[in-house]
């Protein structure tokens, strides 16, 4: 069964963009546009968390951001699923948050398909 | 970009140039100068946070999925600045509102055979809106000419003043030196990639 990636972006547009992209390479994508949709999509997964491959998360969203939300999932069961950031923020100050938040890596838009691509094969194996 | 006081406003007064975006929650004049270049400008009414950018595409786009071509991302990155920064601002995306400026044919035979350029330009911001959902409230788009953009924050009032042809090609050469970048311009960088 093709692993489930999480898109989490308040952008219609660039999930569309991320889904297009990834569903190519025989990736399933679910999406949320913000953290607390992406938490309940999450949940609709407790006890077959193996399915969810990676979760992509932009930064600055609604209701929830995405540094919040990097946090929210490492105090569940989907802790051990990889987390790349995908956002416009580029500082330093802000890749140290990602990192400490929980997040295993910070992809910088706008982006490139293929990098997305070699990303997500680097973690989904 | 540069902040100066006017004294005719009697408010500060923030020019933004191709390529450049500002969004605010005071009380300030957004001002920018367009040819073929679009301006979109956002309004969260509630919050009473604003802004606008100034962007052109490098290439043409398709209609039906704009956001997959290298020109459409173009777009929606410059598109995303502003909206990020409004939503640190406080802004609210449902709250937002936008008006559409530009797009007009003005940059003549400076570019070659680029004739499209107002046309996709304007064509990109309608259907990004569209999609993402923000309402359309006002635009001035297309024609021969181009446009002075006043916007005033506090109110969300725009001023716009047209510009005769003849009088557009100090516009006309500044947007082709941008839109020669803009299409030469490596895409990813190396350092936009880190793992944790």
């Amino acid at each position: 069964m093709a692993k489930k990636i999480l898109i989490v972006d308040d952008s219609s547009t660039l999930r569309a963009s991320v889904e297009f992209t990834l569903s190519e390479h025989g990736y399933e994508v679910l999406q949320a546009g913000d953290g607390v949709e992406g938490l309940e999509v999450l949940k609709g997964f407790e006890g077959k968390e193996s399915e969810i491959g990676m979760i992509i998360t932009d930064i600055n969203m609604p209701n929830m951001d995405g540094l919040t939300f990097v946090k929210e999932v490492k105090k569940t069961t989907f802790k051990f699923i990889p987390i790349l950031v995908l956002t416009t923020e580029s500082q330093e100050s802000k890749k140290i948050e990602g990192k400490e938040a929980g997040a295993s890596g910070w992809l910088v838009k706008p982006f490139k398909p293929e990098q997305l691509v070699a990303v997500v094969s680097k973690f989904v194996k | 970009m540069n902040i100066s006081y006017n004294t005719r406003f009697r408010l500060e007064l923030v020019t933004i140039f191709p390529g450049e975006f500002h969004a605010t929650g005071q009380d300030r004049v957004i001002y920018t100068l367009l040819g073929s270049c679009i301006a979109v400008v956002l309004y969260d009414p509630v919050k009473k946070v604003g802004g606008m950018n100034h962007f052109m595409l490098p290439d043409t786009i398709d209609k039906e999925r704009f956001y997959l071509s290298k020109s459409g991302k173009y777009g929606m990155y410059a598109m995303e600045l502003l909206i990020n920064e409004l939503i640190k601002l406080g802004g609210v995306k449902k709250n937002f509102s936008a008006k559409v400026f530009g797009g007009g044919s003005v940059l003549g035979s400076k570019v070659g055979n680029v004739s499209k350029v107002p046309e996709n330009n304007i064509r990109f911001a309608l259907a990004f809106l569209e999609e993402e959902k923000i309402p359309l409230i006002a635009s001035n788009i297309g024609g021969n000419e181009a446009r002075k953009v006043y916007f005033f924050t506090k109110e969300s009032r725009i001023l716009l003043k047209r510009i005769a042809r003849s009088e557009v090609a100090p516009i006309a050469s500044e947007e082709s030196a941008y839109f020669n970048k803009i299409r030469t311009e490596k895409e990813v960088k190396k350092e936009q990639l880190t793992f944790f």
